[in-house]
């Protein structure tokens, strides 16, 4: 048993522990048990969100590379069955104790028919950005962020049903963030220097590009949440929605040589609830200056 | 008129150029050859505007810069996680022009980038370059990795492109530019020298003469 689990544990995280580490591996199994150890201590104020870990399985299935090989042994499908039973086994204990024997079956049949159904094939999804700033499509393929919508308009259903404007606001403020993504990626310096319009011009391009794409991602969002929900604050958090990456290009190209001060801008932008946009001025002066010196390497003569 | 001239380029405290001069006064297409090692891509680089560097670069009047020069890399960085079609519109946008209808090289649209070899990545930047008409051209290597049918469809357009532009390609195969250019520059110990069509015999003695 030993050395299944320490098999498992080694070929699955194989990016992330080095092989024969020990120490690592009983850390990753450790960590499997506090978390089962935590769901059980608080299982009645966790409900139904304790089967979200069951999702890792099946996350775990649609991404896995190995298929082909295994599929060289006639029982494959069988060692995928035992596999996911022992990574979901502490929590499949949990459910015991706790004797909820309908999730439990329900949860070994989940596991079943996903094992038996051939893998999602994600195609290349056609997004339809504006290709000024490619990164649009690039992190939302890399990061696979589409698959956050579906989460935020079912909290966002459950803020309209339960009355609780709080989750609309909380929806909205993590559109925001997802939508600064894009301006977090640098473009190549000779794509900065292709462009024949000015820096002044070059950054008016950019900011229409982040309002275009914006709007695609946004406006059906809020027509849903307007249309059960009109108040004067979430109004004005889907101006932030458009203002929050617009301010995250300027930083961008201010900071464009020091990601981490951008991120970190951001960061105290959301925590000081927008105070360093009083900067905004200086940062913009220094972000022309910049893709200025980008657009044109000086002579050291 | 293209005019390079590059008092200085070093590495750290290495002298990679130094008092080099490239003049080239009418359209036509030019090879660039030397060993590795000896510069040809910091040359390129440097008449851009990627690199620092002393002297300078001037196309006519204008400085050399990437809105009137077409640089190719020896391996072109593209983004893994296009298609070629959005790759291609991209590099329109940044050229301000609509994307073309027509490319050199037919290649699947809907793929993304990730999925090609080092040939079909190539290409993809090659469409995407020559979108626009430039004034000058600066291919490093551009043969390296096209399948023979590639070379030949890129050459053919180079040659047709060279009646209105000036391009220099960077090259280790010599006969490909002993066949089509009008002259060569050698790259040997920082400098450069000059060959045209006439002089191509006495290139490989200069450049396999061991005397600085």
């Amino acid at each position: 048993m030993y050395y299944i689990i320490s098999s498992l544990i080694t070929i699955r995280f194989r990016k992330h522990i080095s092989r024969n580490d020990k120490t690592a591996s009983a850390l990753v199994v450790l960590l499997f048990l506090a978390v089962a150890l935590i769901c059980y201590s608080k299982f009645n104020e966790i409900g139904l969100y304790f089967y979200l870990l069951f999702l890792d399985p099946i996350l775990y299935q649609q991404k896995r590379n190995d298929l082909e090989l295994l599929k060289i042994r006639k029982n494959y499908k069988w060692i995928l069955f035992v596999e996911y039973i022992i990574y979901t086994f502490p929590y499949l204990i949990v459910l015991i104790i706790k004797q909820k024997y309908y999730g439990l079956i329900l949860v070994l049949m989940v596991n079943f028919i996903v094992i038996h159904i051939p893998k999602l094939q994600m195609k290349n999804i056609k997004y339809p950005f504006d290709l000024f700033n490619p990164h649009w499509h690039i992190t939302f393929r890399n990061y696979k962020i589409i698959l956050w919508f579906p989460l935020l308009l079912v909290l966002s259903f459950m803020g309209i049903k339960h009355q609780n404007p709080n989750i609309q606001n909380f929806v909205l403020l993590i559109i925001a963030i997802i939508i600064c993504i894009p301006s977090f990626e640098r473009e190549r310096i000779e794509e900065i220097k292709y462009h024949s319009n000015n820096s002044k011009n070059y950054l008016k391009s950019q900011f229409i590009n982040s309002l275009i794409n914006t709007s695609f991602i946004i406006v059906p969002i809020a027509v849903f949440i307007l249309f059960n929900t009109f108040n004067l604050l979430i109004s004005s958090l889907i101006l932030v929605v458009y203002v929050l990456p617009l301010v995250n290009i300027i930083s961008k190209y201010a900071f464009f040589h020091h990601p981490i001060k951008q991120q970190l801008f951001l960061v105290f932008m959301i925590v000081s609830l927008g105070i360093p946009i009083l900067s905004l001025p200086f940062l913009l002066n220094k972000a022309l200056k910049n893709l200025n010196e980008i657009k044109n390497v000086e002579n050291r003569n | 008129m293209l005019k390079i001239e590059i008092k200085s380029k070093t590495y750290s405290n290495d002298i990679v150029l130094k008092n080099l001069e490239l003049e080239i006064t009418e359209p036509g297409l030019y090879g660039l050859i030397g060993k590795n090692g000896q510069g040809k891509t910091t040359l390129f680089k440097c008449a851009l505007g990627l690199e620092k560097y002393e002297g300078k670069s001037y196309l006519g009047k204008e400085k050399v810069s990437l809105i009137n020069t077409a640089f190719c890399p020896a391996e072109p960085i593209l983004y893994d996680e296009l298609t070629t079609e959005e790759f291609n519109k991209f590099y329109a946008k940044l050229f301000m022009l609509e994307p073309s209808k027509d490319y050199l090289f037919d290649l699947p649209k809907d793929k993304l980038i990730k999925q090609f070899s080092t040939g079909m990545k190539k290409k993809t930047y090659l469409n995407a370059l020559f979108q626009k008409d430039f004034l000058v051209y600066f291919l490093d290597e551009p043969f390296n990795g096209l399948d023979i049918e590639a070379n030949y469809i890129l050459l053919n357009y180079l040659k047709e492109k060279s009646k209105t532009s000036i391009i220099i390609i960077s090259s280790h195969i010599i006969d490909v530019l002993y066949k089509n250019c009008k002259g060569i520059y050698m790259l040997k110990n920082n400098k450069t020298t000059y060959f045209n069509h006439l002089e191509f015999d006495q290139l490989e003695i200069a450049f396999f003469n061991n005397q600085s």
